[in-house]
């Protein structure tokens, strides 16, 4: 009983508790309050909060247009840290708020471009499957 | 059912922090297709993500590719974390995108929140 206590406890720690409370202001500040030019739509895909909730490490990504880069954004974020800290703080009632850091998360799109490599590769298998069944037909008629 | 032969259509991406659902209307709101991440059989905490998104996308652009739909007008709805996934497999599925617009609905101050969300 103590260890299936001790390991709901580990699965649902605070931390996890507080980062995904955090990942959800952080979205609402980022859409409504920050408006800078260079900061195209953002979305948030991941909070990683240290164990003391002092920092936290926010894994975005981009939807930038004309001749908004990742880079550009990105730095505009970072430069509205303190802001945004303070915003966060202002939205949840916490004892010591995370020093928020914003890194580009590049899982998204590696993640699109393997799932379409792979596809690919099994709609080329299937179709030397089918291409190979046809030859045999046609040698067996 | 009968496919309908839509050449445009708008994609509305609705995005939670617990579910993403996508609905592929005509230009005039009449549903012509839809997913969602619990439609596709994610259950939990799985619905929210990224990669549940991804897939919503899939499954709706291949109906609506059957459906005749060619270009599409997009409206992304919510904070989710699944809206960028879902918004980039819809422009990889061979869409022409005309439009991308952020319609979250924002109150101008309005009605008074529960006591939960009232806190500061």
């Amino acid at each position: 009983m103590m260890n299936k206590e001790i390991k709901m406890a580990k699965e649902y720690s605070r931390t996890s508790r507080v980062s995904q409370q955090v990942q959800k202001e952080l979205a609402r500040i980022l859409q409504q309050e920050v408006k800078d030019p260079r900061i195209g739509m953002v979305t948030i895909s991941g909070v990683d909060i240290t164990r003391d909730l002092a920092y936290a490490k926010v894994f975005v990504t981009f939807l930038t247009i004309g001749d908004q880069t990742n880079e550009e954004s990105l730095e505009g974020l970072n430069s509205a840290a303190g802001y945004i800290r303070r915003l966060l703080g202002k939205a949840m009632r916490l004892r010591i708020v995370p020093a928020v850091r914003f890194c580009f998360d590049e899982t998204l799109t590696e993640g699109l471009r393997l799932s379409e490599l792979v596809s690919g590769a099994v709609k080329k298998d299937r179709e030397k499957l089918l291409a190979s069944g046809r030859k045999e037909d046609e040698d067996n008629a | 059912k009968a496919k309908k032969n839509v050449p445009s259509a708008i994609a509305h991406i609705h995005t939670t922090f617990n579910n993403t659902i996508i609905t592929i209307t005509d230009m005039k709101g009449d549903t012509i297709c839809w997913s969602s991440s619990g439609a596709i059989g994610f259950k939990g905490s799985k619905k929210n993500t990224p990669y549940a998104a991804q897939l919503v996308a899939q499954t709706v652009a291949k109906t609506a590719k059957e459906n005749g739909v060619k270009t599409l007008t997009i409206r992304i709805k919510g904070f989710g974390p699944g809206k960028d996934s879902a918004l980039r497999q819809l422009q990889a599925s061979d869409f022409e995108v005309s439009e991308i617009r952020n319609v979250t609905s924002l109150p101008h101050n309005g009605v008074r929140k529960p006591k939960k969300f009232r806190r500061r």
